[in-house]
């Protein structure tokens, strides 16, 4: 082959390149492939893998290593005592909360039921540089994008990509992901982000004049309707005063991320009335900065939805979880919630939509729902 | 012996996902893919090579291209190399190895900015290294365990 024909035929691949990834960006279509085909072969590998494993595994401990079984034994027997007078315990809290909320008229949240995944692998492939894990369920069965993941400690992320029986989730460490939460004792609303795996997480958005405390726990907050209001995200492990109006905090996950085996999917109760295609990974450019008089473009509704009827619908739900308990059972968040709670800034922000500058920056980063007009903002 | 070498393509395949899943930011695929070149069988090549961007492709978080582009600079660096050096042999691996690395990196920098993704680029050039140092061990033990197949597929 002579060298002008090698030249002509890099030139050619090259712009076939650049037409099948425009064609791609609009219309998501080999991603699409990859995540039904690639993503599901390569967990039928991955599931023989882990059946192997387990089975080898299952018969070692079952048959051959049973050292320190007795005493483990005993121990267990007494954690099943004390767990025993725990339940009865908060058994009677459960029904008085229960009588409390009828007296008060408190409308129950709508319940987010949970599905159990096992998760396969971490970071699996040579084209996956974000904090994410592999998980054995999809959008068949229960792990649709954006469904939350947790496990009994805490917050653990969201799906960020879904083949039909397999899913990539998005860890919360990952630089990317953005969670709206509170703080547990204070009621500090807040947005932590991740800084990437072995990291702590930032807290922004913290003004200074407010009372955070070490070891207080993160909970979400449920304004984005993206996560159930309450769960443990994270623990606040230094307070300093920052050089801007606000308080640099960092946190430290609740969960081990490196011993997680299983997780539990959070099926969203408001799936129908949100739009589609709500963004996991929040990119760089867009992070906590929004430029003074800048119209924000943003996407036109979909043809197919009745974004007014939608829109008032979230309205009144965010309104009901504005004011509504905490859902997760035994949780500390449960206690003490009442309408005070909420600060007025965020619930003027979300019933009246005034264009305010810190609130506006965390609905738009914590919900990241597309809105249905243009925006314009300014700082007054 | 086409079933031959059809079990070993599916094994290879089988092996090298397992073995991604516990080594993160590793292609265990790409020493497959120069086996491919060194072969020259144009239909095993399209077949494979398909089945190997597909695969990457859905396993990886990062949008199309970024596979696509890497694999076609593993091709346009063999042709290059072909000039130079005999393709079979370690001196030609080894420098390919640190050159594919190389570009991987570029290509990922590249790729992370155009859809605007966080990338670690320290942890990524780790991930380079491990690459580079791998890839001429992995070569070996797949081009090994090919010799008596690949000579039917050259016949």
């Amino acid at each position: 082959m002579s060298v002008r024909r090698l030249i002509v035929l890099i030139v050619f691949c090259f712009l076939l390149f650049l037409g099948i990834y425009t064609w791609n960006a609009r219309t998501g279509k080999w991603d699409a492939l990859g995540a039904n085909v690639g993503l599901e072969v390569s967990s039928l590998v991955l599931r023989a893998v882990t059946f192997v494993h387990d089975t080898i595994s299952e018969a070692w401990n079952r048959y051959i290593y049973l050292v320190d079984v007795e005493a483990e034994n005993e121990v267990l027997k007494k954690e099943i005592a004390d767990l025993k007078l725990s339940v009865a315990k908060f058994s009677e809290s459960s029904h008085e909360l229960q009588r409390m909320r009828r007296l008060l008229h408190f409308k129950n949240p709508a319940s987010w039921q949970s599905i159990g995944a096992r998760v396969f692998a971490w970071q699996l492939g040579s084209n996956d540089f974000l904090e994410s894990l592999v998980i054995s369920k999809g959008f068949n069965n229960g792990a649709k994008v954006a469904t939350p993941l947790i496990t009994p400690d805490g917050l653990v992320g969201r799906v960020y990509k879904a083949g039909p029986f397999t899913a990539i989730a998005l860890l919360l460490t990952d630089p990317g992901s953005s969670i709206a939460v509170f703080t547990s004792e204070n009621r500090v609303p807040a947005i932590v982000q991740g800084a990437g795996i072995n990291e702590y997480l930032n807290v922004s958005f913290v003004k200074q004049n407010v009372t955070v405390s070490v070891g207080e726990i993160l909970i979400t907050s449920g304004v984005d309707l993206s996560y159930p209001k309450g769960i443990p995200v994270g623990r606040v492990v230094s307070v300093e005063h920052g050089a801007d109006a606000m308080l640099k905090i960092k946190a430290e996950p609740l969960v081990s991320f490196e011993n997680v085996e299983e997780v539990l999917l959070l099926q969203n109760p408001y799936e129908e009335i949100l739009p589609q295609g709500s963004p996991v990974y929040s990119p760089r450019e867009s992070q906590f900065l929004i430029p003074t008089d800048k119209t924000l473009e943003v996407p036109e509704p979909q043809p197919e939805m009745d974004l007014s009827n939608t829109l008032e619908q979230i309205d009144l739900l965010n309104q009901d979880i504005l004011t509504s308990p905490n859902i997760i059972e035994g949780n500390e968040g449960n206690e003490g919630i009442d309408g005070d709670d909420i600060p007025e800034e965020q619930a003027l922000l979300h019933r009246q939509n005034v264009p305010n500058i810190t609130g506006l920056s965390l609905v738009l980063h914590a919900i990241a729902l597309p809105l249905p007009t243009k925006i314009k903002v300014s700082l007054s | 012996m086409r079933v031959q070498n059809i079990l070993w393509w599916f094994s290879f395949t089988f092996i090298a996902i397992t073995l991604q899943s516990y080594v993160a930011g590793v292609d265990f695929l790409i020493p497959g893919f120069i086996v491919l070149l060194q072969e020259r069988s144009i239909k095993q090549f399209l077949w494979v090579t398909g089945i190997f961007l597909i695969l990457q492709e859905g396993m990886g978080t990062m949008a199309f291209g970024s596979v696509l582009l890497w694999y076609f600079s593993a091709v346009a660096l063999f042709i290059l190399g072909k000039w130079l050096f005999e393709v079979q042999s370690l001196a030609f691996i080894l420098l390919l190895s640190i050159a594919l690395s190389a570009t991987r990196y570029a290509i990922l920098v590249l790729f992370a900015n155009l859809q605007d993704l966080y990338i670690n680029e320290s942890r990524l050039f780790d991930y380079s290294v491990y690459q580079a140092l791998l890839m001429p061990f992995l070569w070996n033990i797949a081009s090994f365990t090919r010799r008596g197949i690949r000579h039917e597929v050259e016949v």
